[in-house]
């Protein structure tokens, strides 16, 4: 073990090559993991923000909200089932958004964005009661991108409906940056921009459940049983069920597979030249009582240590690159994917490492003496 | 007893060809004795190319699935509500709008496009669709039908589906709300937003959106297709229209194509994967072969002391790279091809020969550059070292 630590200080170079490779392909796994949850967060952020509460769609919507139709007459069903707290609306609809004072002047069409505008009843932990008096909540990613802030007039579609920012929250993107209205001033506003897009009078696209004791558990069910024509989900299940997302995790998930399967044979072939160097010093080794083992150690010490340096090395290398790409790529770094791919790079390389095994279990010691 | 080697010294008489010969000769029997470590490289190197060609085929065909309403459009020129930022799905324009656009000159037909997805019933599930509504005859539907003919009474349809998604034939029928909808004619790769796509009559579009708002709105347009006089250019005509007619953006159709949502973002992702994956081939194939000329650095000090030519010594490199680069690159499209013709329900891409050649033939050439390190290795070999203990 010793040896292999003081062989990695002594020659740093003769491992620089497979550092190299080991590197890039941290930044290509960094990268497709920055994708992966890019693209699934980007287009779940509505969802996302109705954590420990309920979405109940028209049961044959498939949960999903744009196929979703829902009365007030049912939304009143709903309530009455017990353990329901309170419930309220939803709807979604596609739209512009620009700050008031470029709508004026149709040359600057550079900040004119194009967003997914929520109407909304019910504050959750992350977006804030409804202002109403057309005023909007409205996601940080949309306040960046337009450069507006509380207090601002923003113009929505092609009617220029005015409505102002009353608070700017966290990312909410849901395929485009979402803008909030109350449900009155939703319709209001879309059915002056773009009728096609309301749903019918006294209509609603999905229901807001928030259970009376906070607790989920169980009630999904109860709504699904006790009202015709509904069905109940958390936020995971609805984004579980989600086609593209679904698809594009599970292709992102393959590609990141198939590249950690470069970076085993990489590492493999690496240690395979490395050991065949080695062959003579190994018998000597072998020889003066060192067992297969030991050398085993070794060489997996060293596949450990230039895989983390390769990790640091290449996590740095992509938060730098990650921080030059165009704003509107779909790639988010997180935490979370970062210690999963460092994870999954580490045992990959030892793995690669051992590769070597046979070789070195064919060693004969007496070969030490030519 | 080791077995001797043996040359094809008898056939050939040419020196020059006997040495090209013995180059061969000694760059396939490295290969064949080191077999396990050149079938590592050519494994990564095929694994890269598989990445590589899977990359491109989806991409080529989400690409094709948002834009291709767009490109395989009728019209040369597509007119915008201003504040859209050329977003079909975010153009909303007043229906008068034909007419006034009608009036520039260099236009010779407008037609109305409303754009909408509805969920409609089929006979097996209930399916999200793209609706375009317009007018048949005018410039609101694709160019060229593969199949039946255009819509000349409502609740007739032409479909175009992405091979992401469902696909219909002719006489088929969906239904929306109450209506139902049969397909009379079926174009290629005209389908928007990744969804089958139903190109009807205006009248029809008006009717499904009136059912789903519960009333009889006003169905605005969301944009205006344009076919230009002969001989007129489109951009210039787009340009007439976008200075004649306040409030709206008018572009030729390789522009409104460039600028759907959805399509630069994928393109530009890409991209990006393609040229890590690009680098991460030159790279282990570079660090591979230096090593193994490094490793073997004593048998060609010997080989130049005995009378081989630096091109001698270097050709066996080279060979080894187009053979073991290329098989891995071929195997790697071989794989990529039999695993997305497998996937076909789930990714629907194909990959289509000129885009399997070009790669490999990128990477076989980066495979040579990548091995200029080692040959600069080989080149640097100085003969006299075999007079030396540290030569050899």
């Amino acid at each position: 073990m010793r040896i292999a630590l003081q062989e990695l200080l002594r020659q740093p170079g003769r491992f620089v090559p497979v550092g190299v490779a080991l590197t890039l392909l941290v930044v290509l796994l960094v990268v497709l993991g920055g994708f992966l949850d890019g693209l699934e967060l980007n287009q779940t952020g509505a969802y996302r923000a109705h954590d420990n509460r309920l979405l109940v769609f028209a049961d044959d919507a498939d949960l999903q909200l744009q196929r979703s139709r829902i009365t007030g007459d049912t939304a009143q069903d709903v309530e009455a089932v017990a353990g329901v707290g309170t419930v309220g609306w939803l709807s979604q609809a596609a739209s512009t958004a620009s700050p008031a004072s470029t709508a004026a002047e149709p040359g600057e069409d550079a900040q004119i964005q194009d967003v997914i505008v929520f109407g909304y009843d019910q504050s959750t932990d992350t977006i804030p009661a409804p202002p109403g008096d057309r005023g909007a909540v409205v996601d940080a990613v949309l306040a960046d991108l337009i450069g507006i802030q509380s207090g601002d007039t923003v113009v929505l579609g092609p009617s220029a409906e005015e409505v102002t920012v009353s608070q700017i929250v966290g990312d909410l993107t849901q395929g485009a940056p979402t803008v909030w209205l109350s449900t009155a001033d939703w319709r209001a506003v879309i059915g002056a921009s773009d009728p096609t897009a309301l749903p019918r009078e006294q209509t609603t696209q999905a229901l807001v459940v928030t259970p009376a004791d906070g607790n989920t558990s169980g009630l999904a069910e109860r709504i699904d049983t006790q009202v015709e024509g509904v069905s109940a989900a958390t936020p995971e299940q609805v984004i579980g069920a989600l086609d593209v997302v679904q698809s594009q995790s599970s292709t992102f998930r393959g590609i990141i597979g198939v590249t950690f399967a470069v970076t085993l044979l990489v590492v493999a072939l690496f240690f395979a030249l490395i050991t065949l160097e080695r062959v003579g010093l190994y018998s000597v080794l072998k020889a003066i009582g060192a067992r297969t083992s030991d050398l085993l150690l070794g060489i997996s010490i060293q596949a450990v240590v230039i895989s983390v340096v390769a990790l640091l090395v290449g996590i740095a290398a992509s938060l730098a690159f990650v921080a030059v790409l165009p704003a509107d790529l779909p790639v988010r770094l997180l935490p979370s994917r970062l210690g999963l791919i460092a994870v999954g790079t580490v045992v990959t390389a030892l793995i690669g490492s051992l590769f070597t095994l046979r070789r070195i279990l064919s060693i004969d010691p007496a070969e030490a003496i030519g | 007893m080791a077995s001797r080697p043996v040359y094809p010294e008898s056939k050939v008489d040419d020196t020059t060809s006997r040495r090209k010969l013995l180059q061969v000769f000694i760059a396939l029997k490295e290969i064949r004795r080191s077999l396990g470590r050149f079938t590592l490289l050519t494994g990564a190197v095929g694994l890269l190319v598989l990445l590589l060609l899977f990359f491109q085929a989806v991409a080529g065909t989400l690409t094709l699935g948002i834009t291709g309403a767009v490109e395989s459009s009728a019209a040369d020129v597509l007119v915008y509500d201003e504040r859209a930022r050329l977003n079909p799905q975010a153009s909303i324009l007043p229906v008068q709008t034909v007419e006034q656009v009608a009036t520039v000159d260099g236009v010779a037909a407008a037609a109305p496009i409303s754009i909408s997805v509805f969920t409609a019933t089929t006979a097996e599930e209930d399916v999200d669709v793209t609706v375009f509504g317009g007018d048949p005859t005018g410039p609101s539907v694709p160019k060229e039908l593969s199949a039946g003919r255009l819509p000349q009474a409502e609740g007739e349809a032409i479909f175009s589906g992405s091979s992401l998604d469902s696909t219909f034939e002719l006489s088929d029928q969906i239904t929306v709300g109450t209506d139902e909808l049969t397909v009379v004619g079926v174009a290629d790769d005209a389908a928007f937003n990744v969804a089958p796509t139903f190109y009807v009559p205006f009248d029809t579009y008006a009717r499904l959106v009136q059912e789903r708002a519960g009333s009889p709105i006003d169905v605005p347009l969301s944009l205006v297709g344009v076919a230009v006089s002969e001989g007129a250019d489109a951009q210039q005509v787009a340009a007439r229209i976008t200075d004649r007619i306040d409030g709206v953006q008018a572009v030729d159709r390789a522009t409104a194509v460039a600028e759907v949502p959805g399509a630069g973002q994928i393109t530009q992702s890409f991209g990006i994967l393609y040229l890590l994956l690009f680098v991460v081939v030159t790279i282990v194939t570079g660090v591979f072969f230096l090593i193994l000329t490094v490793q073997k650095a004593d048998a060609l000090v010997l080989l130049r002391a005995v009378g081989a030519s630096r091109f001698d010594v270097v050709r066996p490199v080279l060979l080894q790279v187009v053979i073991i680069v290329g098989l891995g690159a071929v195997g790697g499209a071989l794989v990529a091809s039999g695993l997305l013709r497998a996937a076909q329900d789930t990714f629907g891409a194909q990959l289509s020969l000129s885009t399997t050649v070009t790669t490999v033939l990128a990477i076989l050439l980066l495979g040579l550059v990548a091995s200029l390190g080692a040959i600069r290795r080989v080149l640097k070999v100085d003969p006299v070292q075999a007079t030396t203990k540290a030569g050899i």
